[in-house]
């Protein structure tokens, strides 16, 4: 662990999705109880007002206060990532260590099926389904984007798993007797830690992403706030034709932060499995060889020591 | 690029020195860093053929990067020198010294090398043809197609390949034929020296007692000198004039081939003369080394072969026994000077201190 | 969706990249018959799931369109009409297999029903009117993105740790992060309204004639795509790069890279022609698989330019709840994707001739 926060890419990475999760938490209590607003409530004094002290990041156009959207809207697009992101990521390990390690006939047809929906652009067949599920809330909207996002990952975790399979450990439990589910669940998964994280947090903003571009389209929730409403909200209300930035840039550099802190832990973590990607390493030894070449050089003027 | 002022050679024919030489593998700080090579001090003379044997890990390949320049992050050469003689006698240049651009003066015209993996060292995605037009163009660019086609032809005849391969992608041709291409390529600027990494290991037994054939008989006739770097100490025994043999990033004994076929000193040649059978004599009985090479991060105390050595004694975990001349060998191993020599296990741990 | 850079394999040790099989060695010709045949089988499984979902979706979507449409525009349905939306849409009287031959029968001679939106203009005509809009925002800005961003990898990637990968590389990543539709939105305020720059919305001007010889015509058409364009690609690019980064990292300490520098080969021969040349493979096939992610991308942007496009015809479709013209937009949506990942098929056996083994 200590090694992965020297990452300096894994440890800014971490550091981020930590405060968000924390603001998904505990968000609506501190609305209500420290910043004592109300996120849908109206502030018939401040509509479209910019930010001030009353309204640290301004009103949206219904004299809503933005700030506390945000964190609200935080809850709704974590959870949707979260929970679409488990859902992506259950089926996935399922799929993936099932057609790796059976190999053969099942493989093949799980991995066609795969292969199909994988080439299937998820998103359109995201909105035509939300299309006509009118009025869905997010738990639906995080269920379905789940149910679209795993071939990816199942395509990699099949292929780890494939590799697991011709290791001695697992041959010797297959001779032994042992039942492939066990063999699976025991020794097969906890193997895949790298990949099913980074997939994981993979479809976690995926699912993110496509809830607020559902939103976006107009089949978002219409109960809940996420990022996604709220910028869907500005675009309908009309803050980028008055210049509203305050309402509007918010929400999209949360989506945005989110997207970096993720891509950033993957990054670190990629860094960490695989020397050779190493950023660090490369210019150390760029470093090195820089000074190593001064001091020679210093080292010849001075005459042979 | 600079050159050493170096002090006389000992002989007029030598072709590469390298002295004094240490290779680091970076960590992420400086804790980190593992010494791969330690105290190199070898040379290679014009036309020989020069074996370095080791298990893996034992830092031959490393050293290999290190005297061609080709060692990629983290790998830095953190002490020594690597003086290359271009003509007999000439003052040397100190590659170390070099950077990537004045390396070029000597890059294959004068050293060039053949891997181990000749399908990984070829460009999966473009013909045979255009990686021998590249190398040949890049030394001479006044070469028209019709020369370049010429002397492709030549090369790839030399090692008994026909010359429609040159139409070939990688893929396309046999395992044997890519080796035998990898080395045609080697001699397309006449180098002075080829360094060999275990270029037989990834062939079978037929097509590599073939390859060596070809080695040698091109060797002969055109006159460079080779490294030869190989786990196989029974295929250096068959070709070699000298032969180092290499243990935790150290040499631990330099000598002719004969020496270390017939006399060898140290334990650990001694064992790994054991561990393979000869090409030629009948199969032998054969004894692997007990244990396994040592991990370069954590390394005994002492001579780093010391656990493995049946002849180990209490000094052996103690001094690291240096490189000492014995009647027809240099070997590093306290038990065969205290054998040979006056001298005894308290001197040399006095000296020590 | 416009995470292009969540598609794009990030990393060539852990993520295999696309459904291009490795093993798949034939001849060209026949590896390129096998992945046709993939292409037709997906594109059936489409239409089917097109025919499938307002079927089983509650109540009776057929019955609720025509009542839809009476009360939209207050026209009669003629019975032609009626039976071709029962087609569609599901008829309780006949059974499900009738059902589904006579749907294929319509879809394959290009009947997707009467829009309900724009009543009576047959779907078909308003997606052949959007497409070519979105097919010219989406080859120009996916082109131009990826060779922007696998041009920056090769630098980057040559480099590792050096100032510009620590700079280029975090910053692109957190540039790709941003939803197309937003990044959309802050180009809309910053250069068409704030700067004036660029014009807000449309695909041409509407003061020139709308013919596709008239040179002004194509100007404004280049003029009014720009920012869409740029959208699209400052939201692609650093997928590329990220990826190619990667690739490139990995393929500078491969031997041929390694042998070919000992060669002394010149700086760029080796940079170009060895290294690149392989490590940019992968990114040929990340061509195919985000291809899909990268037109979610462009959809959304069209509808904040108010783009003719596909996008844009989208959100009308859902704000007027026309299920015709939204399960053609579906179909039409799926069969471009399909066919660029042919197009990058085509184009990865040309680059790499292991797929062409005899």
């Amino acid at each position: 662990m200590r090694r992965l926060l020297k990452n300096r890419k894994f440890a800014v990475g971490m550091i981020i999705s930590i405060v968000f999760l924390v603001i998904a938490l505990l968000g609506p209590w501190f609305v209500s109880s420290v910043m004592q607003v109300d996120p849908r409530g109206i502030d018939y004094d401040a509509i479209s007002a910019p930010p001030s002290p009353q309204h640290l990041l301004g009103t949206n156009h219904v004299g809503q206060d933005v700030l506390a959207q945000l964190i609200i809207g935080a809850r709704g697009s974590v959870t949707v990532g979260l929970l679409s992101g488990i859902i992506a990521t259950v089926i996935a390990v399922l799929v993936g260590t099932t057609a790796g390690y059976l190999g053969g006939i099942p493989d093949r047809a799980i991995n066609a099926v795969v292969n199909v929906l994988m080439t299937l652009p998820g998103f359109a067949l995201l909105f035509i389904i939300a299309g006509y599920v009118q009025e869905a809330g997010i738990l639906l909207i995080a269920v379905v984007i789940g149910l679209l996002e795993w071939p990816g990952g199942a395509r990699s975790i099949r292929a780890q798993t494939m590799s697991l399979r011709n290791r001695d450990f697992t041959s010797a439990l297959r001779t032994v007797g042992e039942s492939t589910p066990r063999i699976i669940a025991v020794e097969v998964v906890p193997h895949l830690g790298g990949v099913i994280s980074s997939m994981f947090l993979k479809a976690v903003v995926a699912g993110i992403f496509m809830e607020a571009s559902l939103a976006f389209l107009g089949l978002g929730s219409t109960s809940e706030i996420t990022w996604g409403t709220m910028v869907s909200q500005a675009q309908t209300g009309g803050a980028i034709l008055r210049g509203h930035w305050w309402f509007f840039l918010p929400p999209g550099l949360a989506i945005a932060l989110i997207g970096f802190a993720t891509a950033m832990i993957n990054f670190g973590l990629d860094e960490i499995t695989n020397p050779q990607l190493n950023a660090r390493l490369n210019a150390r030894t760029r470093q090195f060889n820089r000074e190593q070449r001064r001091r020679r050089a210093l080292a010849e003027a001075g005459g042979p020591a | 690029m600079s050159t050493t002022p170096t002090p006389p050679s000992t002989a007029e024919d030598v072709l590469l020195e390298i002295r004094d030489l240490d290779v680091l593998y970076l960590g992420t700080e400086d804790s980190s860093n593992v010494k791969a090579c330690s105290d190199i001090n070898l040379s290679v003379r014009r036309g020989e053929i020069l074996g370095i044997a080791g298990e893996s890990a034992s830092g031959k390949s490393t050293l290999l990067n290190a005297m061609t320049r080709l060692q990629q992050a983290p790998a830095v050469t953190s002490r020594g020198h690597v003086i290359f003689h271009e003509h007999p006698g000439a003052t040397g240049v100190d590659l170390v010294d070099c950077d990537d651009r004045a390396m070029q003066r000597f890059r294959w015209s004068d050293i060039s090398i053949v891997m181990q993996s000749a399908m990984a060292c070829l460009n999966p995605v473009i013909r045979l043809r255009d990686q021998f037009f590249d190398v040949l163009r890049a030394h001479d660019r006044s070469l028209g197609r019709a020369r370049l086609q010429d002397r492709s032809t030549e090369l790839l005849q030399m090692v008994g390949i026909m010359p429609d391969a040159l139409n070939k992608y990688p893929h396309e041709l046999s395992g044997g034929m890519r080796q035998r291409a990898l080395i045609a390529l080697s001699l397309a600027c006449d180098p002075d020296l080829i360094v060999m990494d275990e270029p037989t290991t990834a062939v079978d037994v037929v097509m590599q007692r073939q390859i060596l054939n070809q080695i040698l008989r091109l060797q002969q006739e055109l006159g460079f000198a080779v490294v030869f770097v190989t786990h196989d100490l029974s295929l250096l025994l068959e070709m070699a004039d000298r032969i180092a043999i290499m243990y935790g990033g150290r040499i631990v004994e330099v000598a002719d081939g004969s020496t270390i076929s017939e006399n060898p000193q140290h334990p650990y040649t001694r064992g790994l003369r054991e561990a393979f059978p000869s090409l030629v004599s009948e199969r032998g009985k054969r004894h692997g080394i007990p244990g396994s090479p040592p991990d370069l991060r954590r390394l005994p105390s002492g001579c780093a072969f010391n656990p493995r050595c049946a002849e180990a004694i209490e000094l052996c975990s103690q001094v690291r026994p240096e490189l000492t001349a014995l009647s027809d060998s240099v070997a590093a191993c306290h038990v065969r000077r205290i054998e040979a020599d006056d001298t005894d296990a308290r001197t040399i741990l006095e000296e020590a201190r | 969706m416009s995470d292009t850079q969540k598609v794009v394999p990030s990393t060539p040790a852990t993520i295999s990249p696309a459904p291009l099989p490795k093993r798949a060695r034939g001849r060209g010709g026949s590896f390129l018959l096998q992945r046709a045949g993939f292409y037709v089988v997906t594109a059936w499984v489409a239409l089917t799931l097109n025919f499938l979902i307002p079927r089983f979706m509650p109540g009776d979507p057929a019955q609720a369109l025509a009542l839809q449409i009476t009360r939209q525009t207050g026209a009669q349905l003629t019975p032609e009409m009626l039976d071709s939306i029962r087609t569609l849409y599901g008829d309780p009287n006949t059974n499900l297999l009738e059902q589904y031959l006579s749907y294929l029968g319509s879809i394959v001679t290009g009947d997707f029903g009467i829009a309900v939106s724009r009543y009576p203009t047959p779907v078909i005509d308003l997606i052949l009117a959007a497409l070519p809009w979105t097919l010219f925002l989406v080859g120009v800005s996916t082109i131009v993105a990826w060779v922007v961003g696998t041009g920056l990898g090769v630098i980057v990637g040559y480099r590792p740790g050096g100032k510009l990968d620590n700079w280029l590389t975090p910053i692109s990543q957190f540039f790709s992060s941003m939803p197309s539709f937003w990044v959309a939105l802050v180009c809309l305020w910053i250069f068409a309204l704030t700067l004036g720059i660029f014009p807000s919305s449309g695909g041409y001007d509407p003061s020139v004639p709308f013919e596709i010889t008239n040179f002004w015509f194509l100007a404004s058409v280049l003029q009014y795509g720009a920012l869409p364009i740029l959208t699209s690609i400052f939201v692609g690019f650093a997928g590329w790069l990220f990826a190619m980064r990667n690739m490139m990292v990995t393929t500078v300490s491969e031997d041929y890279v390694t042998l070919a520098r000992a060669e002394g080969l010149s700086n760029r021969r080796v940079t170009f022609r060895y290294a690149a040349r392989n490590a940019m493979l992968p990114n040929i096939t990340g061509l195919a698989t985000s291809i899909g992610a990268i037109l979610g991308g462009v959809v959304l942007t069209e509808i904040v330019f108010t783009y003719p496009g596909m996008g844009y015809l989208l959100f009308n479709a859902i704000t007027t709840k026309d299920y015709p013209l939204m399960q053609a937009i579906f179909l039409m949506i799926v069969l471009a994707v399909l066919i660029a990942n042919f197009i990058a098929d085509s184009l990865y056996v040309l680059l790499d001739p292991r797929t062409r083994e005899n």
